[in-house]
């Protein structure tokens, strides 16, 4: 490997540029990596270069490490956005910089600087100044000085950010050229993915700092694993549909899928992919030879060049949830994105305005859902904390944040709302905004109903807050983040009190989920009745263990706790001592008329927790079926114990604390 | 036959359209007012420092300025000018390098340090000397008790010099520094240059002609510097009168001719530094011209 990247962190006070960075680049491959502007990927560039120092991470070219070496002795070449070439020196001079500081003899010099112009085709100009060349001209003399002392590495920080559209066309193949004709690694650093496309043997792609998917440029477009690179690869219509074993269910369609998909764990969200190539329309829907989705309206239908490109509207589809093209504020409908080419638009010419059926050719679907979070507020400074903690937990998640004000003036709500999403600024994947005048109840059952949320947040309720929460988790399958005020920082130590079982087992999955992203440690604490048997605590502690085991899988710092007494005693015991600033407790199973009664352990805590956010996980029975793999298996956990523990409580019997 | 060149109204720069600029009378008068002010309160003045200087002659002119007083006074100038500029060269370059370069705690009050000797009055600067290092002064018994001369003497007077033109350097060089960025450096370090490889291949070449100016303004003031030399100087003549205090004494003596002979010598390093100035920012700006 020329390059490895091991565990690479940078921060610059709170915010961090580089998270958990690790990247392999092979001998002589021309490796792309590509991201927005402020995601990171140009610190890692300069981290490799020695240039900014490293928080914590390794870094290895040729097998040796570099971490503590500096910029002049790890024999990298380094490109430059502006060339940063020496103003005061000839093309020439510049050139032969590297040897000069090396003490080459001056033939040599002379012999490797005129092989170097020849290389990048600028005989002749090597007595110009960079300031009498034109800027393609200078990147290649920035081209040319870097690779003088013969590199090991070349890295290049968006070379061709500041050229027009021709020239960049023109220097990509030029690169190309050279950098097969010398075979030196090489990483390239871009926001423009057809310039990734175009040149990557493999490319990565960043978001806020993380590393989300490396593969080669076709493998990531046609499968990205996540809605990042989904969408920010080429033009993407996606939407969060439910897995079912047939094929991926959109609304009443069920569509068949490229790739693997598990549904297990109860993860029966999935979101699906399908680009506007992939996209058919025909004027009958006997035409169609693809599954069909729905009678569109055609909104747009535009010429660009060799394709044509076509926006429809489809009418809503029960419990699908549309993330990209993004759906106007108010609108219901779902709008898909198709492309034709030029021969198919003129036998089927469709203007806006016009009727067409709407088929699918090829979907696929993300293997990680992304988190999607809805924060309620009612304008109130309490609402605004629940919000903020959605904010800050939903940057460090990368979730999608719905903001769900409550308000009869619903235009005042709407502004206080763009306000608090100002406020979040960027982080999250993106801050939906909604507003409502209906009570708590009928817009939470409404909203979900419409899309299906991973958590709702909603502010601490001073008083019944058992009732109030009780009516959050009435509907749907989401858990519940209650948040105190003023809002807190991003919780650091987080107790996880959860009843030994195939339920708690769940809660910890999903804690540790969140809780991974928020970089906390958690404790996870279980609590035996006085008089229980040995048998009972040997089974405790073997669900401990494994809670353990899964957590650490998730890279969450863990510890476990056993007790025995009262659960609420034990509870708040544990709190007052281990200076938690967050708690998770598992909700009870709901009744047969699916009510969830936190009246007991959760209850009595929710009256005297003032200032923890506490976090209520509702046990998923659909990831509990015993067709499906156990919770735990999937994050890789040794089943053997949990089984036999899931065989000596069941499900009925499971009582979480009473 | 040459004929004169046509008279031509003044245009507008840029070739702007005639709505978007003043009219022609207007650009005349703006342009008619700012050569009569050069003329009358720069040009003619300037000439008549000459006239009167050479009023009586070459051989007046020439004992007045190879008196041996003001030739005392001119070495003296010359060895205060050849300590200062050095001393503020080096004070210019490592304030400018930590403002342009670096972040710490006290950045923003080393900023506001550097122009403290521009918004002081000069006579002020040399009576806070006084008060330090005078008789009577903070540190003037230790002094006095170790035999060390610092007002009204070279010390002094040097001190003084260094502390009016303190920030024309840093001056000079702080926003051409910032907005110079540090790539080239980056470039240099990637490409193996060590740290003092780095300083005297890329960061000194990068800032030279800048450099240079600051150099310039800076010898142009030590040598003219009135205000603050005076009161630590002591007027003691041929030993701690500068060029300008020379001429000062000169004219309230009313040895007029000699005394503008002298400050005729402070014209001509003037007219120097203006000829110097314009090589400068010509040749700065044929270096720049392509970015």
């Amino acid at each position: 490997m020329a390059i490895v990247l091991d565990h690479l962190n940078k921060c610059f006070g709170s915010h961090c540029v580089v998270n958990n960075v690790s990247l392999e680049v092979r001998d002589g491959e021309l490796f792309v990596l590509l991201g927005p502007s402020g995601s990171g990927k140009s610190t890692v560039l300069r981290m490799i270069a020695g240039l900014l120092e490293i928080d914590a991470g390794r870094i290895l070219l040729h097998g040796s490490d570099v971490t503590g070496v500096s910029p002049q002795r790890r024999g990298v070449g380094f490109v430059f956005q502006h060339y940063a070439l020496f103003r005061h020196l000839t093309v020439a001079a510049n050139i032969e910089f590297a040897l000069r500081i090396r003490k080459t003899p001056a033939a040599e010099r002379r012999r490797r600087r005129d092989e170097l112009l020849e290389l990048v085709g600028l005989v002749g100009l090597e007595k110009r100044l960079p300031h009498q060349l034109s800027g393609g001209q200078q990147q290649r003399v920035a081209l040319a000085r870097a690779l003088a002392h013969q590199p090991s590495v070349l890295l290049l920080d968006e070379p061709f950010g500041a050229l027009d559209a021709k020239i960049r066309a023109e220097l990509r193949r030029f690169l190309r050229r050279i950098q097969s004709e010398l075979g030196v690694t090489t990483i390239f650093v871009t926001h423009d993915q057809e310039e990734g496309f175009e040149l990557a043997d493999r490319m990565g792609v960043m978001n806020y700092g993380r590393l989300l998917e490396v593969g080669p440029p076709m493998e990531l477009y046609l499968r990205p694993q996540t809605e990042f690179v989904a969408t920010f690869l080429g033009r993407a219509n996606l939407m969060v549909g439910e897995c079912t074993p047939s094929g991926v269910k959109l609304g009443p369609v069920v569509l068949p899928f490229d790739g693997q998909v598990t549904a297990g764990g109860g993860e029966r969200r999935v979101q699906v992919l399908f680009r506007p190539e992939d996209v058919a329309v025909k004027d009958s829907p006997d035409a169609l030879r693809w599954p069909l989705l729905g009678r569109a309206l055609v909104d747009e239908a535009g010429f660009s060049g060799s394709i044509q490109k076509i926006r429809l509207r489809l009418p809503p589809l029960q419990r699908v949830r549309p993330i990209s093209p993004a759906v106007p504020f108010g609108a219901d409908y779902i709008l898909v994105e198709a492309t034709r080419s030029q021969h198919q638009a003129r036998q089927f010419p469709l203007a806006a305005g016009d009727q067409a059926w709407v088929g699918v050719r090829r979907t696929h679907a993300l293997l990680h859902p992304g988190l999607s979070f809805l924060a309620v507020t009612d304008g109130s400074p309490e609402g605004a904390a629940a919000v903020e903690l959605a904010g800050s937990i939903g940057r460090l998640a990368h979730a999608r944040l719905t903001l769900l004000g409550l308000d009869p003036d619903e235009p005042r709500m709407h502004a206080h709302l763009e306000q608090l999403r100002e406020r979040i600024g960027g982080g999250p994947a993106a801050v939906d905004l909604r507003s409502s005048p209906d009570d708590l109840s009928e817009t939470l059952a409404r909203e979900t109903t419409r899309q299906p949320y991973d958590l709702v947040l909603h502010a601490l309720p001073a008083e019944g807050a058992t009732a109030a929460a009780e009516r959050l988790l009435e509907s749907q399958e989401h858990h519940l983040l209650l948040a105190p005020s003023p809002p807190r920082p991003v919780p650091q130590r987080v107790l996880i009190s959860v009843a030994a079982g195939e339920a708690g087992k769940y809660d910890v999955l999903f804690a540790g989920r969140l809780i991974r992203h928020l970089g906390a440690a958690a404790t996870v604490l279980s609590v035996a009745p006085e008089e229980s048997s040995e048998q009972w605590l040997e089974q405790g502690r073997r669900f401990l263990a494994g809670a353990a085991r899964t957590l650490s899988l998730l890279g969450v710092p863990e510890r476990t706790q056993l007790r025995r007494g009262r659960i609420g005693d034990e509870i708040r015991r544990e709190l007052s001592e281990g200076g938690y600033d967050m708690i998770v407790v598992g909700a009870p199973l709901p009744d047969r008329s699916r009510r969830i009664s936190l009246e007991g352990v959760v209850g009595g805590l929710l009256a005297d927790l003032r200032d923890l956010p506490v976090l209520i996980v509702r046990a998923d029975l659909g990831a509990l079926e015993p067709d499906r793999p156990p919770a735990g298996a999937r994050a890789g956990e040794n089943t053997g114990a949990s089984k036999t523990l899931a065989g000596s409580v069941p499900p009925d019997a499971r009582r979480r604390k009473p | 036959m040459r004929r004169f060149p046509r008279w031509r109204w003044p245009r507008a720069a840029g070739g702007r359209p005639r709505s978007l600029t003043e009219p022609p009378l207007v650009r005349t008068l703006l342009i008619g007012a700012a050569l009569v002010f050069l003329l009358l309160f720069l040009v003619l003045p300037l000439l008549l420092v000459f006239g009167k200087a050479l009023s009586e002659g070459w051989r007046a002119y020439l004992a007045a300025v190879g008196e041996p007083v003001a030739l005392a006074a001119i070495r003296l100038t010359l060895l205060t000018t050849a300590i200062v500029v050095p001393f503020n060269l080096l004070f210019g370059l490592a304030a400018a390098w930590s403002i342009a370069k670096f972040e710490f705690r006290g950045k923003n009050l080393l900023v506001t340090m550097i122009d403290l000797p521009f918004s002081v009055s000069p006579v002020i600067a040399g009576m806070l000397f006084v008060l330090l290092f005078g008789a009577q002064g903070l540190w003037g018994p230790w002094l006095q008790a170790h035999g060390i001369k610092i007002i009204f003497a070279l010390p002094g007077i040097v001190l003084a010099t260094a502390f009016v033109t303190a920030p024309l350097v840093a001056r000079e060089l702080i926003p051409l520094m910032r907005s110079q960025g540090v790539e080239e450096e980056e470039a240099a370090v990637t490409l193996g240059a060590g740290g003092w490889q780095t300083f005297f291949r890329v960061s000194l070449p990068k800032i030279r002609w800048g450099l240079f100016y600051g150099v310039i303004l800076c010898t142009a003031r030590s040598v003219g510097e009135f205000g603050a030399v005076s009161v630590v100087s002591g007027h003691i003549r041929g030993l701690t009168t500068t060029v300008p205090l020379h001429v000062e004494m000169l004219y309230n003596e009313y040895q007029f001719t000699a005394a503008f002979a002298v400050a005729s010598l402070l014209t001509i390093v003037a007219l120097v530094t203006l000829v110097l100035k314009g090589l400068i920012e010509w040749r700065a700006g044929a270096g720049e011209a392509g970015r």
